[in-house]
């Protein structure tokens, strides 16, 4: 979706009326039925704004305005038996407004005095015709320049293709945005072609010189409760790339949500293909991958941990991103490292023309972020915090030991972006994030990440940008076990990562070309264990470090044949050395990447893709769900690199000028050297953790179904997977062969997912948020037998993942209501009353055997991490 | 220990464990079980026999025709002989000698087992017995969450230098008990069949009790020195135990690594599952093997280790006056209004009438 505006960029007007009407341009036929409706009605000096919200509340239509275009005069008129239709001249009478009737219920309101010397005028007579600059008779050719923004954050575009579709002339937007053009006085269909936006055509008459300031949208956006999509053809069919979301922060923050906190980690649970394995568990599960196989990056930066309170938050400040770039079907060249998806959260860039801030208060943690500019216009800063204070509920407890316990988590951002010059735009990024809990003097835990990243983008070429990325992340933990002065012990133990990437964009024709260099330099510290006190007698133990390097050369091609045919091909060449200290190795090999995309109709296409990923750095977690302690692995001579290829089919198709979208994909993967372990394995600070592990091959295929409507009081989606993860490991030792060689379920195989997120609006003021979530039991093992050993009875698990835990359901929900609806209000803000789990299902996180110490009898129980509804009051802000 | 301390978060956040009775295939083959012990004590040394049971049954499904024998690295073989319940004793009595290796063959069925050669290593050693008095939160029935008294025993240990040393405790005890009422007949109005013929009021008594369902297990890896003080071993409610003394004798197994292994897993999956990161559990390897790699499966462990004893006599003193006599089984319940109380139980008139009581005293006591 795309809107244009005069002066729009730097007036500091974000998200108006006045944007959208320009946005819905791109509509094409009329509907008449709603408008026909017959009011029975009568006004006498009526404020307008009483007239227009009455009209929207009795007939379901939509207006959309500037309401600094009314003039202070009433409504004064007799509609009675009128259509609405007829009634609108009547209406703006007085108003010197004219309108526009948009299907399927949009009436659009608009200035009657064009000002032919403005940057843009709109010619209503002919609908979607801009008219750019005045009638000069002598003119024989004029320049049209401006700027064209990402509407949802000022951020310019760089990299736009504008295309003048009568010549097939082709230019494009500089780093900031800008762009200029010279044409014969004349008539115009101009087309706006951005990556990550909804394409845009408009028709121009073109008069003299003149500016057309241009905004661009992803697919859809929300604005006050209303989802609106603009284009005839969405992007889930038109993308080559299949298997790429985008999901913006107003979609993250309307999913309920535990503890009422928007959550990033929320919203790509609902795509289908992502699922964990229940509340408490860290990361996610993407087709039949484990968590350590997502690159999650927060401005390029590798995030190693993204949960906060082992997996209950994540690490993400909603109000501080963006949006959230997620692929787990085609990956693009530029990323690697991992298997499964790539999940790239962007901040957003501070405002550069007026101080806005955001923030809440809630029952665990509260939030708040500020942004402006430093310098107008030209540098911004956006900084925000997040904090948890769980402490003071903890020590309500009758527990002693809980009295004396406390604990913290939050996370803090800070973000500059600087404009250089027309060319050159350069943006530093900080992020950093902590969990602490101090447990009755006798153990305490920390951990956390800190990244920062520097990004240069630039033109360097007329047709050529660079995106020049260094950042720098930090994980790491402490762990202090205090318990028992002779034992009292420290481990530490982090990973650090280097990256600098050189990514070149270069656009020629149909082509689009994107080429460049990776260089990754990676430390791991597996565990410095010392004495936690002067009485301890524990040895000092260091693992030792583990070094590698990593670097990749990639090129890729986007390539448009045609209307209807389109291609991704691409490969990544990466090269990786290092890993223990005498065990280190050299691996290396080609990653491509394909994806085709045939579009069968304009509201249809039929895509498959391929992908080859290549992961060098291996997740080492041995327990049901991730811990903060998890060691990170580099590949060495013993433990080979994770290799995956994944072949995905999706048929994708759109109804109803896209309200409702509807895809169905099938995937298949093969993994090889998957890392599994072999029973009993023993990974705490084990000098010689490659014995305790097995390498396997795993196998992962699915079929995914999403129905989604994207506009309306009522819209959201459904999404059903049925997918299987299994691996194989067979061992020369058979004793290290599990399952006696055969595939059996990893720990997160759950055929059957689904996932469904409804958002009721009931009025202005009043929404509902709901979110269904099934998934099937997670493999679990269960003894089938039981033996006698000196007077203790031992259960006896012999076959792996055999059986399963009960299925996962849950339903949450949220209301929230606006604090007031007027219209020049300085701060909006809104409750949030959420419930979690609201029939307070008992879901199964485990299932346990367990001998009574008493009785000596095996008792099986099932843990449940959240057995009741979870209830929280929010208030959210933003100014 | 970050898993335990994480589960009291839980708790605020709404978590639940309750009894699950998932379904199990039981169909699987029953499997031999191997539980032997062989030690430096020149006894008659026990192998037991036994086949795996369906889930939830305890009761021990007994191996009785098997040839058992155990083989030292000199060559020498001891033979065993079947007894009852799947025990098998060896012929003679005789010991382990340290510095030497042992292994366990079996055959039964048509199948052979035998065991990886063990070395008997040498003997740890315990230099003392600590005590300490406390109250433990136990949850009851209902809920109700009350604090009992519970006396808890630990070990300082000495461990040979610059190696790392295995081991496993046990424990058994045996106390003098006078019971609050002996020679009365306050415990019954008419006398039984069962009853002793006379009521001896001064009594004495000396009860012994062993470790059950238990398994401590201690190394000297990752620590510096040769010492370790107060390894907490066992622990008992204090109540009748300390009316004169209370001898508790601690054993301390040395074991080699494999077998501390096996011990390990199943204090693991046995004893402290039930975490949010737990392990997967699976099939605990011992040290037993099918000598034909296609036959059938055996469990179990053949387990060679030398033996320190250590035995201490603890005297009230340890506990607290408060407590001496303290018998809930023996303190007289009020009945029903204007119904005379119910009768004691008769071990409360007669202290043979306890469990593994006798009048004998035990050869290594001391007053």
């Amino acid at each position: 979706m795309a809107c244009i505006c005069a002066n729009a960029i730097n007036n500091g007007v974000k998200r108006t009326h006045f944007y959208l009407f320009l946005c819905l341009f791109s509509i094409g036929k009329y509907c008449n039925a709603q408008f026909d409706q017959r009011i029975s009605a009568s006004y006498n000096e009526a404020p307008l704004i009483d007239v227009i919200m009455e009209l929207e509340s009795e007939f379901q239509v939509k207006f959309f305005y500037n309401e600094k275009w009314f003039k202070e005069g009433t409504v004064t008129a007799d509609l009675n038996g009128l259509s609405i239709r007829d009634a609108l001249p009547k209406i703006l009478e007085a108003q010197k407004l004219t309108y526009v009737l948009r299907a399927p219920n949009y009436v659009i309101l608009l200035p009657d005095e064009g000002d032919s010397n403005q940057t843009l005028t709109v010619d209503n007579s002919r609908n979607e015709r801009v008219s750019i600059g005045s009638l000069d008779l002598s003119a024989e050719k004029a320049k049209i320049s401006g700027h064209i923004i990402n509407g949802e954050n000022n951020a310019p575009l760089n990299g736009t293709v504008i295309t003048i579709e009568e010549n097939e002339n082709r230019y494009l937007s500089d780093v900031n945005g800008y762009f200029e053009l010279t044409l014969p006085i004349g008539d115009y269909n101009i087309k706006f072609h951005h990556p990550t936006m909804v394409d845009y055509t408009i028709s121009t008459t073109l008069n003299s010189d003149g500016k057309l300031n241009v905004q661009m949208f992803e697919d859809v956006f929300v604005l006050e409760e209303v989802v609106i999509s603009t284009e005839a053809i969405d992007q889930n069919v038109t993308k080559t790339i299949t298997g790429q979301e985008i999901i913006d922060i107003e979609t993250i923050k309307s999913i309920p949500a535990f503890f009422g906190e928007a959550d990033v980690f929320n919203s790509v649970l609902s795509l289908p293909g992502v699922s964990k394995l229940g509340e408490g568990s860290s990361g996610i599960n993407v087709r039949g991958g484990g968590v350590g196989q997502n690159l999650i990056q927060i401005d390029d930066a590798i995030v190693y941990n993204p949960s906060h309170l082992f997996g209950f938050f994540s690490t993400f400040n909603a109000d501080a991103v963006s949006q959230v770039n997620f692929y787990r079907g085609s990956i693009p060249v530029e990323y690697g490292g991992r298997l499964s998806s790539v999940m790239d959260v962007e901040i957003k860039n501070g405002n550069k023309s007026e101080f806005t801030g955001a923030g809440g208060v809630g029952f665990i943690n509260s939030r708040f972020l500020i942004e402006g500019p430093v310098r107008k216009d030209s540098t911004s800063f956006l900084a925000g915090i997040r904090a948890a204070y769980p402490t003071y509920i903890i020590r309500r407890l009758e527990d002693e030991d809980l009295k004396n316990s406390s604990a913290f988590f939050g996370d803090a951002n800070l973000k500059i972006d600087h404009l250089i010059d027309v060319k050159n735009r350069i943006s530093v990024n900080g992020y950093i994030s902590k969990d602490q809990f101090d447990f009755s003097d006798e153990a305490e835990y920390e951990y956390g990440n800190k990244a920062i990243s520097a990004e240069w983008n630039g033109q360097i070429f007329q047709n050529t940008f660079i995106e020049s990325t260094a950042n720098y992340s930090i994980y790491d933990y402490t762990f202090k076990d205090i318990t028992d002065p002779q034992l009292a012990s420290s481990l530490n133990a982090n990973v650090n990562q280097f990256t600098w990437d050189n990514k070149f964009q270069t656009e020629t024709g149909k082509h689009k070309l994107s080429y460049g260099t990776s260089l990754t330099g990676l430390s791991i510290n597996p565990g410095d264990y010392q004495k936690g006190s002067s009485e301890s007698i524990l040895q000092p133990v260091s693992i030792a470090q583990e070094d590698g390097w990593l670097g990749a050369l990639f090129i890729g091609d986007e390539y448009e044949q045609s209307d209807k045919l389109s291609f991704y091909a691409g490969v990544r060449y990466s090269i990786f050395s290092g890993g223990r200290p005498g065990l280190e190795e050299i691996y290396h090999g080609p990653e491509p990447r394909l994806s085709v995309n045939f579009q069968t109709t304009t509201t249809s296409s039929i895509k498959l893709s391929y992908n080859r990923m290549r992961q060098y750095i291996h997740f080492i977690s041995n327990t049901t769900s991730a811990t903060p302690i998890d060691l990170w692995k580099l590949s060495n001579e013993s433990i080979r690199p994770a290799i995956a290829d994944q072949i995905t089919l999706g048929y994708f198709r759109n109804f109803e000028q896209n309200m409702y979208e509807t895809s169905a994909e099938i995937f298949y993967k093969k993994t090889t050297d998957l890392v599994e372990y072999k029973n009993g394995a023993d990974l705490f600070l084990n000098q010689d953790i490659e014995g305790e592990i097995v390498q396997g091959e795993g196998q992962a295929y699915g079929l995914e179904f999403l129905l989604k409507k994207t506009r309306g009081n009522f819209n959201g989606w459904i999404s059903y997977t049925f997918s299987r993860s299994l691996i194989k490991v067979e061992d020369p030792n058979p004793f290290n062969t599990i399952n006696n060689g055969d595939f059996f379920p990893t720990n997160f195989d759950q055929p059957h997912n689904i996932s469904a997120f409804a958002k009721i609006s009931l009025s202005r003021r009043l929404s509902i948020n709901t979110n269904f979530t099934y998934n099937t039991g997670r493999p679990i093992s269960y003894p089938e037998s039981a033996y006698q050993i000196r007077g203790i009875t031992v259960t006896d698990f012999v076959e792996r993942n055999k059986y399963r835990i009960p299925d996962y359901h849950r339903l949450d929900v949220s209301f929230v209501m606006a604090t007031s609806l007027k219209r020049e209000k300085k701060i909006e803000a809104n409750w949030s009353l959420s419930i979690y789990n609201i029939y307070g299902r008992r879901n199964a996180y485990s299932v346990y055997f367990k001998t009574n110490e008493i009785t000596g009898e095996s008792e099986s129980f099932q843990l449940s991490v959240i057995a009741r509804p979870i209830i929280a009051l929010s208030y959210n802000f933003k100014f | 220990m970050i898993t335990r301390r994480y589960i009291y978060i839980l708790l605020l956040l709404g978590a639940c464990v309750e009894v699950f009775d998932p379904e199990i295939d039981s169909s699987s083959d029953q499997h031999l079980v191997v539980d032997a012990l062989l030690t430096n004590e020149n006894v008659r040394q026990i192998v037991t026999l036994s086949k795996t049971t369906e889930v939830g049954d305890t009761a021990l499904i007994p191996v009785a025709n098997a040839v058992v024998q155990i083989e030292d690295s000199n060559g020498d073989v001891f033979e065993f002989v079947y007894f009852k319940k799947g025990r098998y004793l060896s012929v003679n009595t005789f010991s382990g000698i340290v510095g030497n290796s042992y292994r366990l063959l079996i055959d039964v069925n048509g199948q052979r087992y035998e065991s990886t050669f063990e070395e008997l290593l040498p003997p740890g050693e315990i230099r003392g017995i600590n005590t300490e008095f406390g109250f433990v939160p136990l949850q009851e029935e209902t809920g109700e969450i009350l604090n009992v008294p519970r006396i808890s025993f630990s070990a300082d240990v000495t461990f040979p230098a610059n190696e790392t040393s295995y081991y496993r405790f046990d424990w058994n005890a045996t106390y003098q008990a006078r019971t609050p009422s002996q020679g009365s007949g306050v415990c019954w109005t008419e006398r039984g069949e069962n009853e002793p013929e006379e009521l001896v009021t001064d009594r004495v008594c000396y009860i012994s009790e062993n470790s059950s369902n238990f398994l401590k297990l201690f190394s000297s890896e990752g620590l510096e020195g040769t010492t370790f003080d107060d390894v907490e071993v066992f622990s008992v409610n204090p109540n009748k135990r300390f009316q004169t003394i209370y001898s508790p004798e601690l054993v301390l197994y040395r074991i080699s690594e494999n077998i501390y292994d096996f011990w390990d897993a199943i204090e693991d999956q046995t004893f402290n599952a039930g975490s949010l990161f737990d392990s997967p559990p699976g099939p605990i390897s011992g040290n037993m093997r099918n000598t034909d790699p296609n036959g059938t499966r055996v469990i179990g462990i053949f387990e060679v280790a030398s033996v320190f004893r250590y035995r201490s006599f603890l005297k009230p003193s340890v506990v607290g006056r408060q407590l001496l006599h303290y018998d809930p089984d023996c303190t007289l319940q009020p009945g029903p209004f204007g119904t005379p109380p119910p009768p004691r139980p008769f071990s409360c008139c007669e202290c043979l009438l306890l469990e593994n009581s006798t009048a004998i005293k035990p050869a290594f006591w001391q007053d």
